[in-house]
């Protein structure tokens, strides 16, 4: 922590120069903007410089070596003894550099944003076949966004009416309507799995048969001549259903969680320790 | 004049209402064209598709904004934790994933990211799994434990055993006793996944029949 004091303290003595040194909280926006810009040059710039003396063949280490770095605090606040509290000194460290993963995750947002956005605005420039669906991406893209951030920084009747407008009649009543139309394909699909050539299959079959029944109005009617309580009334469709969810599904499922689980933990240390293989990892930099 | 009149009442977002009638209209009009890719690809569904997927990215970045780096990243820098500049250069690198010449530096925050990621995993793994480990391991006997309960938590305890079982590939499976297990095994998992097979059929349903309720009752008034 020492360690880590000193270095905050150094970066902090010469580095966000307008930010830390020039700007004071409650200063205008605008004027953070251009502090945060004006920092992001000038560090990034000597970052840069730094970066590109760095000879091609420790590059990799380099990596490497960050990849490194990048897990040991987890690693460390994991095994180091923890005091009544459940915490240990390094809880807290941890704790905000999960908050810099989110925002890094953040930024790397967009990448896509400006994939689908490059994608877009090539179609569109060359007037490509369905240019006007192209348009109707940007349109869509910026009325939202902007909606959002009105509603947001001036919150108003008229600004708030449109966002939930937009975002009620767009992006939650599409969203729905896409992820419905899986269930037709869905179903499509499962006639070719499900057809009966094998135990395994019929198994399946009998599986999905009763708990999709369990879950509808006319299961319940077709076995309400069964008494709903006593030892028969597990025999009911929508007890069955319940039945088959919760204890052999949830068995199932668990067992292959801690398969999954474990192959990930196995994954996670060899990307940890630099042991993978592949493009990414041994590509010439 | 009195058509002009009745035309600016249709705009006035400030009443509710107006609002509302709108929010019903494009989304009765967007769900039929999402669903007419149902009989066949059409023009109409692609630019509805178009519309979507730009008002859901639109969407993320404004969601993105708010609930990550304005309270992570911007208050934070403008109430005097400078150092969270950094962040933004790191940010950046990601962006060198453009540049022929010095791709290799969007490798390095790709790099770091994939340790932070892992070291998360790590701690994750035991933090979560330790205590599903123990639940899952039910008692099947016990004082005053019901017959009903036994037998579940036998079966639960087969179940996953055999699962276990079949994704057990250090030795070859080759005598009965072996190769018993791991054929339960495929078995249960057959059963699972049908029971996530019907279950996963159903909540789409449950979507489908919640966008024909909404179109024969909020926008068509047919049912209530």
């Amino acid at each position: 922590m020492y360690i880590l004091a000193t270095l905050k303290t150094f970066l902090l003595k010469w580095f966000p120069i307008f930010t830390h040194g020039m700007l004071k909280p409650g200063a205008p926006w605008y004027a953070w903007l251009g502090g945060i810009i004006g920092d992001f040059l000038i560090i990034g710039g000597i970052l840069f410089l730094i970066l590109r003396m760095v000879p091609a063949r420790y590059r990799k280490s380099l990596i490497a070596l960050l990849t490194f770095l990048g897990g040991v605090p987890y690693a460390l606040e994991f095994f180091w003894p923890a005091s009544k509290g459940g915490d240990n000194f390094l809880s807290l460290f941890v704790r905000q550099i999960g908050d810099g993963t989110n925002v890094l995750y953040s930024f790397a947002l967009g990448l896509g944003i400006f994939s689908l956005m490059r994608f877009h605005a090539n179609n569109l420039i060359r007037k490509r076949p369905g240019w006007h669906n192209n348009l109707a991406f940007f349109v869509a893209f910026f009325t939202m966004m902007l909606a959002g951030f009105a509603n947001s920084v001036h919150h108003n009747a008229v600004n708030s009416n449109v966002f939930d407008m937009l975002f009620g009649g767009i992006v939650s009543a599409l969203g729905s309507t896409m992820f419905s139309t899986i269930g037709f394909f869905i179903v499509s699909a499962a006639y070719r799995a499900f057809r009966i050539r094998s135990g395994e299959a019929t198994l399946m079959l009998a599986a999905a048969f009763v708990v999709m029944l369990g879950q509808v109005p006319v299961g319940a009617w077709m076995t309400s001549g069964i008494p709903e309580n006593g030892v028969w009334a597990n025999l009911r469709l929508e007890n069955l259903s319940y039945w088959i969810l919760n204890q052999p599904n949830m068995a199932a499922q668990r067992g292959m969680y801690f398969g999954i689980e474990i192959g990930a933990l196995a994954m996670a240390l060899r990307t940890w320790l630099s042991l993978e293989r592949g493009s990414f990892f041994e590509k010439e930099l | 004049m009195n058509i002009f009149h009745n035309i600016g009442h249709s705009f006035n977002f400030a009443n509710s209402t107006v609002a509302n009638t709108w929010m019903v209209w494009i989304a009765a009009i967007g769900t039929l064209a999402i669903y007419s890719v149902l009989y066949k690809e059409n023009p109409v569904y692609r630019l509805f598709e178009h519309i979507f997927i730009g008002a859901a990215s639109g969407y993320s970045v404004f969601v993105t904004w708010t609930q990550i780096l304005k309270p992570m990243w911007w208050d934070k820098i403008t109430s005097g934790e400078a150092y969270w500049v950094f962040a933004l250069v790191g940010g950046a690198m990601f962006y060198f994933i453009y540049s022929k010449k010095h791709v290799w530096i969007s490798r390095i925050i790709f790099g770091t990211l994939l340790g932070l990621v892992s070291g998360a995993a790590f701690k994750g793994f035991a933090g979560l799994n330790v205590d599903r480990i123990h639940a899952s391991f039910k008692p099947i006997a016990g004082h005053g434990m019901p017959l009903s309960e036994s037998l579940n938590n036998l079966v639960f305890i087969i179940v996953l055993l055999a699962v276990m079982s079949y994704f057990f590939f250090s030795f070859e499976h080759k005598n009965r006793v072996t190769s018993m297990p791991p054929k339960l095994g495929r078995w249960c998992l057959m059963f699972a996944f049908g029971a996530m097979f019907g279950s996963t059929v159903m909540a789409r349903m449950s979507l489908l029949i919640g966008r024909v309720y909404f179109l024969l009752g909020e926008w068509l008034h047919i049912i209530r």
